[in-house]
């Protein structure tokens, strides 16, 4: 084998062996962080619940709750028989409640 | 602001009675409230279009006869709809204000005849989150929510089988396709579809600990990694996914058997978008939260968007859902 042979070889048997060196190779775990990190967004005990807080809708975002919704068509329309009100409904793919 | 946020509206809506209802079911359904339903909102703003959508706000009488109708964001717009169908009801016939008193239209199968009474409902919200990175920048305005629905038993399997203070147990699989495919999804500017069991990437695992245990009470602390991908592009969809990170706590009351708290954080990113959850021109990968909360006792019965697509055998389904299977 000449030099020139012997060192490609090395240099082969090199890069096979950083191909699945568990350094370069990203485990399940570590393919899934890189999917939800962002260089930005961190959760964890300190920032838990400020996280939670910017989540939760704001009582300017729930201001639809001051509205008494009955949850179906049919109980709109026994309510509305029984105290002579029409009836108003809010038809939405999916259940509209939270579509504000 | 919204319509039903506008005091103007809320204030309105005081001369009526309000109810709000899945149009899917009411559009397709063959019973006697669907069907009368589908008579009233024929004369509706989308009446006549055969296949079309008939979303949108209504005004009918009892009987179900049609007043007024309109499919709006505008507070404005809604207003004055509302205010005609005021005084068009007061012209209406007083017949045609009452009910048949033979009228039968209660519907055979509603999902929320399988509330689960005795086991855990949560409130879930979910929301874009701001490119900063900083949780006091301001929230995006648009936001969604959802119920979550556990049995009794399954609530149970929150907890390991034995109550010892133990190091790890992992969440059983049926619960975690629950969260992972009918509730972590991307729903946050409007409609989506559940992800399917094999959409799930593998090592998605939801871990619980038992932080302190006495008598009374178990406290446990939830930690977890999710992602699922769906990649099967079809008209109007893309490859679309959502990988999250999870926190949370939960405390069981032993002689209740139930929880009495229940707080979870899920932060992470959502790419791509389906026919309607409003990513058309948002199809890049962002980073997106959910935060499931206990939800009140004797709140509103509304079922998950995605119920359908539970395996619960404890799910009474509609005739035409079961025939399928």
């Amino acid at each position: 084998m000449t030099s020139k042979t012997a060192t490609l070889a090395m240099q082969t048997i090199t890069f096979v062996a950083m191909l699945f060196s568990p350094h370069l190779v990203p485990t399940i775990a570590q393919t899934l962080k890189s999917d939800i990190e962002s260089n930005s967004i961190h959760l964890d005990d300190s920032t838990y619940m400020s996280w939670r807080d910017h989540l939760l809708p704001q009582p300017s975002e729930l201001k639809w709750q001051e509205i008494s919704w009955l949850n179906s068509f049919h109980a709109g329309l026994v309510e509305a028989n029984q105290i002579g009100k029409p009836l108003l409904l809010w038809a939405m793919n999916g259940h509209p409640m939270g579509c504000t | 602001m919204s319509v039903w946020s506008d005091p103007r509206t809320v204030k309105l809506s005081k001369r009526f009675v309000a109810c709000a209802d899945e149009v899917w079911r009411l559009q397709r359904g063959a019973d006697a409230e669907c069907l009368l339903f589908q008579k009233m909102a024929n004369h509706g703003h989308y009446g006549g279009k055969k296949g079309a959508t008939r979303q949108g706000i209504y005004v009918c009488s009892p009987s179900g006869k049609f007043i007024a109708s309109i499919n709006s964001t505008d507070a404005n717009k809604v207003l004055e709809m509302l205010e005609a169908s005021l005084v068009a009801w007061q012209q209406l016939p007083s017949e045609d204000k009452q009910l048949a008193a033979d009228a039968k239209f209660k519907p055979k199968h509603r999902w929320e005849d399988s509330f689960p009474e005795d086991g855990l409902v949560l409130n879930m919200y979910t929301r874009d989150l701001p490119i900063s990175g900083d949780p006091q920048s301001p929230r995006a305005v648009k936001w969604n929510q959802d119920k979550v629905w556990f049995s009794a038993s399954e609530a149970r399997q929150w907890l390991p089988k034995n109550l010892v203070k133990t190091d790890r147990y992992s969440l059983p699989q049926p619960l975690l396709e629950r969260v992972v495919l009918q509730h972590l999804v991307d729903a946050v500017k409007g409609q989506t579809e559940p992800f399917l069991p094999r959409d799930i990437a593998t090592g998605t695992k939801i871990n619980i600990s038992i932080t302190s245990i006495d008598a009374q009470y178990v406290k446990i602390s939830i930690h977890g990694t999710t992602k699922a991908e769906s990649a099967r592009p079809s008209k109007g969809t893309t490859r679309h996914g959502v990988a999250v990170q999870i926190m949370g706590s939960a405390t069981f009351n032993r002689g209740q058997s139930k929880f009495t708290e229940f707080d979870m954080v899920a932060i992470g990113k959502r790419w791509g978008k389906t026919v309607n959850n409003g990513r058309r021109k948002d199809e890049q990968k962002s980073s997106i939260g959910f935060v499931f909360r206990m939800a009140p006792a004797g709140g509103p019965r509304n079922p998950p968007a995605f119920v359908s697509s539970y395996s619960a055998d404890w799910i009474s389904r509609p005739l035409e859902i079961r025939d399928e299977k």
